[in-house]
């Protein structure tokens, strides 16, 4: 009985990974983004306060089951503290992702956050991207997503 | 309990091959052996018709051997080593061979063995009968025409000026100068390489590379840029090596690899000719070499080292901006592939916003791309990217029509597979 279990389970794991294989290889979806944003609601990171921001990306979802691509925001807003105009530049590598039953994608890697004072490296990131917006976490801090103000963004097949 | 931990790791085997096997990801290749065909005799030329996949060949003795050898078709994975010979008239000895297409000849350069018909430097066009259906030597008779000599090939041979007239390398090369019809000549062992055109006269002379090598055997053209040399570090001496070379520098390496040889054996066998075979292994760009001391075809991979193979940009993503002392001007995300698919987002700030859709898109080299696209109405757009290094401040740039340059912030990638 263990050794039909056994068969039985490589069986299926083989079937699986055929199938996971195969999967990605039906077609390739990619994101592609330009344009600025406003946040929707209040954000902060890294003592700025967070109004608006640019943003250029393109992201594959490959036929093999890989992603990659790259994702730039210049988050732009106000000091904190002395409230004098202050900007964040997040520069994402993209490595992995998954496509949403909502048309919606999530893409994740690591960044360069790079703010007046300071430069952090391999931050990890990800970024819900709709065709309306961006919400953007960095490393723990999740923002208020920003609403597509100005360009746009395409998620759909290759 | 063993026979279940050898289905498991069996298994998990055959899962782990197979699926390396899924992701497309092949190992380094450049230098590797394809195929081979162990013959007898001295070898000397090699020469490679695409069209019918056979294998001209030749060794040579003490007393010459006039005899044109043919091998194949050549197959893959298991060569067909089935061989014949027919025989030159006159009779001469050829210590290089090389396919020329568009004539549909062997161009021959003479060993000027004592007996045989071959003067010094004699080179030779050699119109040969088919062999297909023989199954008897001799298979017909070769008829060579000399066309020209060059006797001073090789008077600076590693051998010493004593082995000059005997060509050893002869490449025909359909390409350079444009539109095409030259010779690449060397003597034995020599430290010198001739391009002459076909009827005679000398284009241009360049040392071989003094390293690695320095005393050159055969040589083949690869593509418009390039060409290959066998090549010994002394006479009959190791380490032997196959070279790549630039046609407008054929004095420095580009890329080398050690041709291995049993340094048991006096002389350690080594590369004689050398043929481009860019059919037989497809996708693969191959390269045969005969070889002295023990006639031995075998077949090479050249990788992405072949002008044939090299790599070229199939895809591209990224986005980023450019940005002035107001800041953003424009920013842009892309993800762009070859031949002609994806999409360009391209907003100039306070401006118009292009919705892109891709049409065209080709690798300019191994870092840079072209394309075109069609925006959301109807309107043309062309650019060019080109893919520097990693983050801000590497180069990295992207065009749209007249927009863009090298970004300010942002990253473009190309991908070659």
């Amino acid at each position: 009985m263990r050794r039909m279990t056994f068969s039985l389970t490589a069986t299926l794991l083989l079937v699986a990974s055929a199938l996971a294989l195969h999967a990605g290889a039906a077609g390739t979806t990619i994101a592609s983004a330009g344009g600025s944003g406003a946040f929707s609601s209040a954000s902060a990171l890294l003592g700025v306060d967070l109004s608006a921001s640019t943003f250029g990306g393109g992201v594959s979802f490959n036929a093999d089951g890989t992603v990659d691509g790259s994702l730039e925001e210049l988050l732009t807003g106000a000091d904190s503290i002395t409230g004098l105009p202050a900007t964040i530049l997040v520069e994402a590598t993209i490595t992995g992702g998954t496509a949403n039953a909502d048309g919606s994608v999530t893409v994740s890697g690591t960044a360069t956050v790079t703010t007046a004072s300071q430069t952090l490296t391999g931050v990890p990131v990800t970024a819900l991207m709709t065709t309306s917006g961006i919400t953007l976490t960095v490393g723990t801090t999740t923002l208020s997503p920003q609403t597509l103000a100005d360009g746009a963004i395409y998620i759909g097949p290759q | 309990m063993t026979k279940r931990l050898l289905r498991i790791t069996f298994i998990a085997v055959f899962v782990a091959a197979w699926s390396f096997e899924m992701s497309g990801i092949s190992l380094a290749a450049f230098g590797t052996q394809l195929s081979q065909c162990t013959l007898s005799g001295n070898g000397r030329a090699v020469a490679f018709d695409p069209a019918t996949r056979l294998l001209y060949w030749t060794k040579t003795s003490p007393f010459g051997d006039t005899n044109i050898y043919v091998t194949g078709p050549t197959t893959t994975p298991t060569p067909t080593c089935t061989t014949v010979f027919v025989s030159t008239a006159p009779g001469i000895n050829f210590g290089a061979l090389s396919w020329d297409p568009n004539r549909q000849v062997l161009w021959g350069g003479a060993y000027p063995v004592a007996g045989t018909a071959g003067v010094p430097g004699g080179i030779y066009q050699i119109t040969v009968p088919s062999t297909t259906g023989c199954t008897t030597s001799p298979c017909g008779t070769a008829i060579a025409v000399q066309v020209f000599a060059l006797p001073s090939a090789g008077l600076d041979s590693c051998y010493g000026a004593g082995a000059a007239g005997f060509i050893d390398g002869l490449a025909y090369d359909g390409t350079t100068p444009p539109p095409g019809d030259s010779l690449w000549i060397s003597g034995d062992a020599a430290r010198t390489i001739y391009h002459m055109s076909t009827l005679g006269a000398v284009i241009g002379t360049s040392p071989v590379p003094a390293t690695p090598g320095g005393c050159n055997t055969g040589i083949t053209v690869d593509g418009s840029q390039f060409l290959w040399l066998g090549a010994q570090s002394g006479p009959d001496t190791p380490p032997y090596y196959i070279i790549k070379v630039a046609k407008a520098n054929p004095s420095a390496a580009l890329a080398s690899f050690v041709y291995p040889t049993n340094t048991g054996q006096t002389p350690p066998p080594g590369p004689e000719g050398l043929a481009l075979d860019l059919v037989t292994f497809a996708p693969k760009c191959a390269l045969w070499t005969n070889q002295f001391a023990q006639a031995v075809l075998t077949a090479w991979d050249l990788g992405s080292e072949s002008q044939s193979c090299s790599v070229t940009a199939i895809r591209a993503t990224g986005g980023g901006d450019f940005t002035n002392a107001s800041g953003v001007i424009a920013n842009f995300g892309m993800t762009i592939r070859a031949p002609g698919s994806g999409h360009v987002e391209f907003n100039v700030k306070n401006g118009m916003t292009f919705h892109c859709v891709v049409t065209f898109a080709t690798g300019t080299g191994a870092t840079d791309m072209d394309y075109t696209c069609n925006d959301q109405n109807g309107a043309p757009h062309s650019g060019h990217l080109h893919d520097g290094g990693n983050g801000s401040g590497s180069g990295d740039s992207f065009t749209f029509d007249a927009f863009g340059g090298v970004l300010t912030h942002g990253n473009v990638t190309v991908h070659t597979k």
